[in-house]
């Protein structure tokens, strides 16, 4: 039994980081149980701000203050995942990795508080087509909050896991995943338990936000022809039309008609003047159709490497909020003639396979299941002439080993570097570069003639590692690929005690205003009390409130915790007095 | 020298596509690395992985049943095709995706003569 509670010990958590929103989830009693903000909601904003102050605020706080801070205030971070860009902030700067670890750090507390245990492990979800930097730094960031982050799985697959778990027989499902701020389609194929990812594709910059920035061209253009204001021009003015777009693109998924207003949005000559637009479904419609056509190509391509046709498809799953878009619904039917199944929540069902993947590693879902997904875009080489040659192909199965042999196009060439880089295009220049090394000391030779063995190989997780060996001379070099941006153990250390600062500061906020909440309890109580006691009382009782009042005055948490002890000693004793003095009456 | 692809996923020559599947489906939920503590499981699952990858696939299986068939002729195919083939298509045909790999010379740049040019 002692075995049995050991193994239950070990939660991991799945999150689904989105773009937009964050959520979280756990195996509770084999099932998947999402896990409520602080806040009392099924999902964490994925927004992170700083106050002038320099206090952080992360998800509900955050988004709460974001009209009136705006300069304060980082939204959809995670499509600058990867990427090599600082965030400033007032005048300290972040990386993509830190903001998304503190929307990671404010899960991890909460869950920690909503499960009352501690949470070390965590799987997280990225984009099926994010590349080699993007899950790297998806990783970094998990690791700067204070997670172990057990393996970072796609989205989509994700939600076919949650889709298809317990499910009898043989299916082929097509998991259309549009999110806040990234568009993936997997094609999967379920049966025996054993998930297997077939193909996919996907635009990691194609999202909802997209049809919100439309929706606030189209009515700013409008507002500019009137009164020749850009009302983009100011950060708060924007902020405010985003907020009232977003709105109304949800509005529309219910309603034909909707209408933006936003009184007191500029001045013109001294005078207010406000904002009002009707929005008609097929006004929006058309607004966001090349937004939503754009996902047409890449459902073409995923069928096709998974070397099926449309009609093969036997169930469709929509994910992301953007697929509660009746629009989106249509074109999603045209492309696979067949109607969306229902039934599966689009908000969390990621996070359901994230902790279901969990489950699987933790052994804590008691299954026999077993999920295979692939590598999204194609590993290669460069090789004379700048051509990228794949080593291995996209939508190959993982964990992987592939060698290929190569040999020198110069006579008597002693070295060879070895540059990898990922994506679809025929040019190495043209793709992702993900790092490259020398093989040196290879013995002269005319061209052709050494043969130069290159290994790929990808681990369970999506790591590369690549290594080069002279198969004349056995001379061998490798590298594991860390991503272009190479955050060194120390800088994520570095990075992780920056942001365990930021909990302690949160901890301790929380401690005073815990003590003081206690503190003007017990200060409201002593005040009622101080009409029924003794002369004598009376002013040992007052110095007592008025040294604590002080210590509340001026948010000293250790004074104001000793403070709080003298007066309830005080009144303790008062209490004995005047109760015992009752029950002598009776 | 060359691996066999049958024997690794235990199915014969006259397997069926599906009989293949299933056997794939079931050696992965034994020697995924999530099913399985056992370090070597991870290299073994990779194995699986490049048979199933050409067994599963018509045009691959049957390629590599040519070639398994003309090396037990104890002709080299490779030199055959090398013979055949000139390399610019070599440089396009990334479609082959088995132990043919080593047919395929590529040709490494040398930086320093590069930038002379």
């Amino acid at each position: 039994m002692l075995l049995y509670l050991k193994a239950m010990d070990m939660k991991i958590i799945g999150i689904d980081l989105g773009t937009v929103n964050s959520e979280a989830a756990v195996i509770i009693g084999k099932r998947p149980v999402l896990i409520k903000s602080a806040e009392g909601k099924p999902y964490f904003p994925s927004i992170v701000a700083f106050t002038k102050e320099g206090d952080l605020l992360v998800g509900e706080a955050a988004k709460r203050q974001a009209i009136m801070n705006p300069e304060g205030t980082v939204h959809h971070i995670k499509r600058k995942m990867g990427k090599n860009e600082k965030i400033k902030i007032w005048d300290k700067e972040y990386t993509p990795e830190q903001i998304s670890a503190f929307i990671l750090q404010k899960i991890k507390r909460d869950a920690e508080e909503y499960l009352g245990e501690e949470i070390k492990e965590a799987v997280i979800t990225v984009p099926a087509y994010f590349d080699d930097d993007q899950r790297q730094a998806t990783r970094n960031a998990g690791e700067i909050a204070g997670f172990e982050v057990k393996r970072i799985i796609n989205e989509p697959t994700a939600a076919a896991l949650a889709y298809g778990l317990g499910k009898k027989g043989e299916h082929k499902i097509a998991v259309y995943d549009f999110g806040g701020g990234t568009f993936d389609i997997t094609i999967m194929e379920v049966g025996d338990n054993v998930f297997e990812v077939l193909s996919t594709n996907g635009d990691t910059e194609l999202g909802g936000s997209d049809m919100d920035r439309a929706l606030v061209d189209y009515i700013a253009e409008r507002f500019k022809k009137t009164y020749g204001i850009d009302l983009r021009e100011d950060l708060r003015t924007l902020q405010r039309l985003m907020e009232a777009a977003e709105r109304a693109k949800i509005e529309l998924s219910s309603t034909l008609q909707t209408t933006v207003e936003l009184p007191f949005i500029a001045e013109y000559e001294g005078k207010p003047l406000h904002l009002q637009e009707i929005i008609t479904r097929a006004k929006f419609e058309e607004l966001i159709k090349p937004i939503v056509e754009k996902t047409i190509e890449p459902c073409r391509q995923a069928l096709e490497d998974a070397k099926l046709k449309p009609e093969d498809i036997d169930h469709v799953v929509l994910v992301g909020g953007t697929t509660r878009i009746p629009y989106v619904r249509r074109t999603v039917e045209k492309i696979f003639g067949k109607k969306p199944e229902g039934g599966v929540d689009p908000m969390e069902c990621v996070a359901f396979g994230a902790a279901i993947q969990a489950g699987i590693i933790s052994g804590a879902l008691g299954k026999d299941v077993v999920l295979i997904d692939v590598i999204p875009l194609t590993l290669s080489v460069e090789t004379l002439g700048g051509i990228a040659t794949p080593v291995i192909k996209r939508n190959t199965k993982i964990p992987i080993r592939k060698s290929k042999i190569f040999t020198t196009a110069e006579d008597f060439q002693t070295s060879v570097e070895i540059h990898v880089v990922q994506g679809e295009r025929l040019m190495a220049a043209d793709n992702k570069s993900l790092g490259r090394f020398r093989l040196v000391g290879i013995p002269p030779a005319p061209r052709g003639i050494p043969k130069i063995e290159v290994t790929f190989d990808v681990d369970v997780d999506g790591i590369l590692h690549v290594s080069a060996k002279d198969l004349a001379t056995g001379k061998k070099q490798s590298i594991k690929i860390t991503g272009s941006l190479k955050l060194s153990n120390e800088e994520i250390e570095r990075m992780k005690k920056e942001a365990e600062r930021y909990l302690m500061e949160d901890k301790k906020k929380k401690e005073l205003i815990e003590a003081r909440n206690n503190a003007e309890a017990l200060l409201y109580k002593a005040e009622k009390i101080i009409k029924e006691v003794k002369e004598e009382d009376v002013k040992k009782l007052r110095e007592a409130i008025k040294k604590l009042q002080k210590a509340v005055s001026a948010d000293d948490i250790m004074e104001i915790k000793m403070r709080n002890n003298d007066l309830l000693k005080i009144l303790t004793e008062i209490q004995i007095k005047i109760y015992g003095k009752v029950l002598r009456e009776k | 020298m060359k691996k066999d692809y049958y024997k690794i996923l235990g199915v014969n020559r006259n397997s069926t596509k599906e009989e293949i599947k299933k056997a794939y489906r079931r050696l992965a939920l034994k020697y995924h690395p999530d099913k399985s503590k056992d370090p070597k499981a991870e290299e073994k699952f990779k194995e699986i992985t490049e048979a199933y990858a050409v067994l599963s696939d018509d045009k691959k299986r049957k390629q590599y049943d040519l070639q398994r068939h003309s090396n037990t002729e104890k002709e080299s195919l490779s030199e055959k095709i090398f013979d055949k083939i000139n390399f610019s298509d070599l440089f396009h045909n990334i479609d082959f995706e088995t132990d043919f790999d080593n047919l395929f010379q590529r040709f490494f740049g040398s930086k320093e003569k590069k930038k002379k040019r």
